[in-house]
């Protein structure tokens, strides 16, 4: 059998979310443990880090095997067989994630399977290359089509979180080049408005008929996705830089329907924001928060009367006055909304790590560019 | 949680009013804006932090930067007097901001508070030419402040200070690129504040003094030492020798982690580790022929990964077993 045991991975699941449950004090360390013996079989729970750890292991067992055995044969590879001895290689990938990690070690997103599987299909990939390089991997409709399908057939069979997003962008990549081809460009924006809207919808229904919390997650990345594709596909920024590039307008004021794109650019955070807080979706609000910063700066780089200085003032007093607003509204929980933490400790110590990357004062002696030279880039490079 | 809850209904594991309990718990438990609010709070200050000291920066020679200079030291004062007012007193426990507003005042009284002593340094040399002094009295302030209002990230600002004021830039990003450990001077300069800090650390947990702030000072600890070591292995004669301290480093790290139950210590130690051992390999195996070598050397990381790979999954279970 090829994939992973579905009660065993059901089981994972829900070992995982009673787990949550006694963090929330919601059944006892009784009910847990004899939950826990209930959910049996099921495939060993992993840490965050460790993951990282056996991730980066495996690859190198992997690498360090595959160059062994490269090693062995690279007397007799040539150009017209290499793609044979891919072939080989990704069998030996695959196997290793079958046999070892998954059915001996009893391994599910440990990491382990997460390197044997993505190595396993660069192999296959390549060895795909190799044999139609010169039949259609110079055309970006068909190298779209060919990824889509092959990273749905493992997606399927894995569902694996990194691999529905790769599927999801080459289904994007397909409908953009699709209209290339029919000279609809200046559609193009309308277009991945619409896909965004039909994957959003087509995903919400998924998660609403769960089938397993596999599927769930998958679908919750196309989700994501669909939020964030709506988003950048009306971004005033987006639209005019691109069409620009690709339509060949000369200037960036001639761009068909500008307006519409400011309005979608300033609308659209707002509703994300809005309807986040309304109905409670986390997906929403990140990305509503997240798109605010990112059309501000959109907005700004084709209108900068204002200088740079006086707009982050601005917008800093702007986000504190914001942030003072919630605090007071919320100082009681309302319409179902804290500003209490879920779960604090670990977290306090990356924000105190990005804080030293973002703030940092690293030019002592003179001291001048404490707080002055660095800001901006919302920390995103901490290396926790 | 819908699904599991009906699952382990249909399954019998539990009973009709428990899953009736713990739905109708999971569906009154509040979405925390926690994170949030304090995401915006956080941006709110870095831009008008950054935008004060542009305006400074860019006024340095006009006329009216003497108003927005003393306008930052009032904005500053102001701030950190507003914490003294209603932030909770000193206590050697961990203390609760009221809310996340105050942590944010602060960082923003911290942050101005640099910008106006950097400003002071620069036209008017209050520190003269004693550039040691413009460093260490901001550290020792903001050590100050971290421990007075408990504030982690001020904690973290200043040990960059502390240790930019002994010559090692020290942010995330900067630890490997701006720092040249192929001076011996550098090297043995990490290595003791990297000692320092551990101490300080282990100071603070065992007289149970701010003892949350440990993991920050071993934080530091841990990678400064490895890459302070890791630096002179590759600049000095006889560099193999210098990787021999690593044993001490990654040993108390996981140490650590074994106590802690931190799996973030236990897999920095473990990658820190794994380099250190793996490069002894590769200095011996390279004294061998070539093609003998290629084959060693990948056989050596097959061998060493697995055994790598076992050392943390069953580290794992022990850390899980309680």
């Amino acid at each position: 059998m090829i994939g992973y045991d579905r009660q065993k991975r059901a089981n994972y699941f829900h070992f995982d979310e009673i787990g949550k449950w006694k963090k929330q004090g919601w059944i006892s360390d009784a009910e847990y443990r004899m939950l826990d013996e209930k959910l049996m079989p099921r495939y060993d729970s992993t840490n965050f880090f460790i993951r990282i750890g056996l991730f980066l292991l495996t690859t190198v067992i992997l690498s360090a095997g595959i160059g062994f055995g490269g090693l062995l044969v690279s007397g007799i590879i040539s150009n017209s067989n290499a793609w044979f001895f891919c072939l080989m290689a990704a069998g030996g990938c695959i196997t290793v994630l079958q046999k070892i990690v998954i059915e001996e070690r009893n391994q599910f997103r440990s990491g382990m399977d997460d390197a044997a599987l993505y190595g396993g299909l660069q192999f296959i990939f390549l060895a795909f290359f190799l044999l139609l390089e010169d039949i259609f991997f110079n055309d970006p409709l068909m190298i779209s089509v060919f990824c889509f399908f092959f990273f749905l057939v493992p997606t399927r069979i894995y569902l694996d979180r990194l691999l529905t997003a790769i599927t999801v962008f080459s289904a994007y990549a397909i409908f953009f080049f699709a209209l290339d081809k029919l000279d609809g460009l200046w559609a193009a924006p309308f277009l991945m408005m619409a896909v965004s809207a039909i994957f959003y919808v087509a995903s919400k229904k998924a998660i609403d008929n769960t089938k397993g919390l596999a599927h769930e997650e998958c679908w919750w990345v196309v989700k994501w996705i669909a939020i964030v594709m709506f988003y950048a596909a009306g971004n005033c920024f987006v639209v005019i830089e691109l069409s620009v590039e690709l339509l060949g307008i000369a200037d960036s004021s001639a761009v068909p329907f500008k307006w519409l794109f400011y309005i979608f650019t300033v609308l659209v955070p707002a509703a994300y924001i809005y309807f986040g807080l309304q109905k409670k979706h986390l997906a929403l609000l990140n990305i509503g928060l997240l798109a605010v910063a990112v059309s501000v700066f959109s907005i700004r780089y084709y209108h900068n009367y204002v200088p740079i200085e006086l707009i982050l003032i601005i917008g800093g007093l702007f986000l504190i006055a914001i942030a003072w607003l919630a605090l007071r509204y919320w100082k009681t929980d309302r319409k179902g909304i804290t500003i209490k933490p879920d779960e604090v400790a670990d977290q306090l110590i990356v924000e105190s790590l990005i804080i030293d990357q973002t703030l940092g004062v690293q030019d002592a002696p003179s001291g001048f560019e404490g707080g002055g030279g660095k800001f901006g880039g919302g920390g995103a490079s901490g290396e926790f | 949680m819908r699904y599991t809850l009906n699952y382990l209904l249909n399954s019998g594991f539990i009973k009709k009013e428990d899953s009736e309990k713990l739905n109708t718990a999971h569906l009154n438990k509040p979405f925390s804006i926690y994170w949030h609010v304090r995401l915006v709070l956080y941006l709110g200050v870095t831009l008008l932090s950054g935008g004060l000291g542009t305006i400074i920066y860019k006024n340095i020679d006009s006329i009216g930067h003497i108003t927005i200079v003393t306008l930052i030291g009032l904005l500053s004062l102001s701030a950190l007097l507003y914490c003294y007012k209603k932030a909770p007193l000193f206590s050697v426990e961990k203390t609760e901001a009221p809310n996340p507003w105050l942590d944010y005042i602060l960082l923003l009284g911290v942050t101005s508070f640099l910008t106006f002593e950097g400003y002071l340094q620069y036209q008017y040399d209050i520190f003269g030419t004693r550039y040691g002094l413009a460093t260490i009295i901001p550290a020792l302030f903001l050590f100050y402040l971290s421990y007075r209002f408990d504030h982690l990230g001020v904690l973290t600002m200043a040990i960059t200070l502390f240790a930019s004021w002994m010559g090692i830039a020290f942010t995330p990003k900067e630890l490997m690129a701006a720092n040249d450990f192929s001076e011996l001077s550098l090297v043995s300069t990490g290595l003791s504040l990297s000692a320092l800090l551990a101490v300080t650390g282990y100071f603070h947990s065992q007289k149970n003094i701010k003892a949350h702030f440990t993991f920050t000072y071993y934080n530091f600890a841990l990678h400064l030492g490895a890459i302070a070591t890791w630096g002179a292995t590759v600049s000095f004669d006889y560099g193999w020798v210098w990787m021999a301290l690593l044993i001490p480093i990654v040993g108390l790290g996981y140490l650590y982690s074994m106590k802690e139950n931190s799996f973030y210590f236990l897999l920095i130690s473990a990658i820190y580790g794994y380099i250190g051992v793996s490069y002894w390999f590769v200095q011996v195996l390279v004294l061998t022929d070539e093609l003998f070598m290629m084959y060693l050397l990948f056989f050596y990381f097959i061998v060493s990964a697995v055994f790598g790979l076992r050392f943390l999954r069953k580290a794992h279970k022990k850390m899980t077993a309680l």
